[in-house]
């Protein structure tokens, strides 16, 4: 199973327009500690196991969500 | 070993030992004057954050236990927990080392939450811990708002480092912590059996507050209003 880290962020926040690898918590406005959890929900799903404390404290960012992808080699 | 002189004595290192904590402790019991810096009432864009004491606080989150939410990100405690071992499982303020803050949004009159502010008894490191109550309100950069503005507090009245150690699963806290630029350190260990560390250590100095604050002034683009009502 692949996924794209920003149509992942996206679909978490809800966000109907582009999101980009360049985005993060700063420069989107529907990041929110609510979306965050769906986010986190949805990284595990694109995984099918739980985060790490260690990849939970890391993501803050697409190009973080992208690492954490990449690392389970589910990144497109 | 804190840089204090001792008395010449000739006493064992165990004896050195034990004179050094008591000297620590006479120096943590010797009565202190409230702070008034820090237990003083503060005002956002959004909020009104109001110094409460120990009995008002206690009115304040005494009904929290039945909320699971709040019990699981507050003690991971699955499930309502029972009001006496809720009231008696935290620390009371008592405006020393112990801050705390009711969270009331301007044009209301009932907290919606309440943040804790603890002094290490050196009074230059703090750590924070907070819980918005009303669910209507969460989501809303709320616990954003009113950290910044008591970060800002407290690392201009002495603090120069602030710690956090949420629960990996907080999920919401852990959001709220890297909104505020805190950097993570590591993952702590709660319980050594455990496969998996239990928490994750953030730290933010003062100068990393303040350039930070610095960076973002005038550029921050304007708070949401809050839940519609």
């Amino acid at each position: 199973m692949t996924a794209d880290p920003a149509e992942l962020v996206a679909r978490a926040l809800d966000i109907q327009g582009s999101v980009s690898l360049e985005d993060d918590m700063s420069s989107l406005p529907a990041w929110t500690s609510l979306t965050h959890v769906r986010l986190i929900l949805e990284i595990e799903a694109a995984l099918g196991r739980t985060l790490t404390a260690e990849e939970i404290g890391s993501i803050d960012s697409v190009r973080a969500v992208a690492a954490v992808l990449a690392v389970a080699g589910v990144a497109t | 070993m804190i840089g204090l002189r001792l008395p010449p004595t000739k006493l064992s290192f165990s004896g050195a030992v034990g004179a050094e904590r008591l000297l620590l402790l006479g120096v943590r019991l010797m009565p202190r004057r409230p702070n008034r810096a820090l237990a003083r009432d503060l005002e956002t864009d959004r909020l009104r954050l109001r110094s409460i004491g120990p009995l008002r606080l206690l009115w304040q989150i005494a009904p929290w236990h039945r909320d699971p939410e709040l019990m699981e990100a507050l003690r991971g405690h699955r499930g309502p927990m029972p009001l006496i071992k809720w009231l008696s499982s935290g620390g009371r303020p008592n405006n020393i080392h112990r801050f705390c803050y009711a969270i009331v949004p301007k044009g209301q009159s009932k907290p919606v939450g309440v943040i804790y502010m603890n002094l290490s008894w050196t009074d230059s490191s703090a750590a924070t811990h907070m819980a918005i109550s009303d669910p209507a309100w969460r989501g809303h950069q709320v616990s954003v708002e009113a950290r910044s503005a008591l970060l800002t507090l407290f690392f201009d009245n002495g603090v120069t480092v602030f710690t956090a150690e949420p629960r990996a699963r907080n999920l919401g806290s852990i959001f709220v912590y890297k909104k505020l630029g805190f950097r993570v350190v590591g993952a702590v260990r709660f319980d050594p059996e455990e496969a998996e560390p239990d928490r994750i250590r953030f730290v933010m100095t003062r100068e990393a507050w303040r350039e930070r604050q610095a960076r973002i002034a005038g550029t921050a683009p304007s708070q949401p209003a809050g839940p519609d009502r």
